[in-house]
């Protein structure tokens, strides 16, 4: 148990977060240990930001699997899949019209 | 199957007066802050110790503005654990901070809510430890 955090309800497990990258420079911060710290893509482009804002941010580990999984099931994306220097990014909404970034960020 | 929740943005009318009451009212830690362009910035804290992030996110026009402190609909939006209760309560209140639930014991932890420089509810809860349960 950590000393003290910022914690969803429904989610106890414990979570691992290793490194943060921003995707605007190269500053990393390490946290711990294996996996990566990844943000939300509030703003991609410039023009895309006017339109939505960002909620949540997930990070996943297999945006492929994810993505598939999603779509089959009816999801909607609202941004295509897009490899950046981070990562892998695409944007769906959730049934109430929250954005969510679906992340499979750079291991290192 | 391994999926993370790793921040969530919380609208804010201004990036440093943000960052001023959530680092030093609240005590989080300013992670990340990173300017995009002349008036968009990437700013990033947290509570100490926790793996979820809050990302700052300046409204930028008026429908976003009228949703600063309203995320959740006038609900509890936020849920912050700490390893001691009566520390951060008694620190929170030196500061300032209004509590709109006075603190009860539940079969959970102890829990109060609090109100942020926006209006944001957060429970503000010492979990029953593992041991205890």
């Amino acid at each position: 148990m950590t000393s003290s955090g910022l914690v969803a309800s429904a989610i106890r497990a414990p979570i691992i977060i290793t490194k943060a990258v921003s995707r605007f420079g190269p500053k990393i911060c390490n946290l711990q240990r294996r996996f990566f710290l990844v943000l939300p893509d509030l703003i991609r482009s410039y023009s895309d930001c006017k339109s939505y804002k960002l909620g949540l941010g997930l990070q996943i580990l297999n945006s492929k699997r994810d993505y598939k999984n999603y779509t089959s099931k009816g999801v909607e994306f609202i941004r295509v899949p897009a490899t950046e220097d981070y990562g892998i990014v695409s944007v769906f909404k959730d049934l109430y019209g929250n954005l969510w970034d679906l992340i499979e960020h750079l291991r290192y | 199957m391994n999926q993370q929740l790793s921040q969530i943005a919380l609208l804010v009318r201004d990036y440093d007066e943000a960052i001023d009451y959530y680092t030093k009212t609240l005590g989080f830690e300013l992670l990340e802050d990173t300017t995009l362009s002349e008036t968009k910035r990437w700013v990033r804290i947290s509570p100490p110790g926790s793996a979820c992030h809050l990302l700052l996110a300046k409204a930028a026009d008026e429908s976003q503005i009228k949703q600063i402190g309203h995320q959740a609909g006038g609900r509890v939006f936020l849920f912050l654990y700490t390893d001691d209760f009566w520390r951060d309560y008694k620190n929170y209140t030196s500061k300032g901070v209004e509590f709109i639930r006075e603190p009860s014991k539940e079969d959970y932890g102890i829990v109060s809510v609090f109100k942020d420089l926006y209006g944001n509810l957060w429970d503000l809860i010492e979990p029953v430890s593992e041991e205890q349960e």
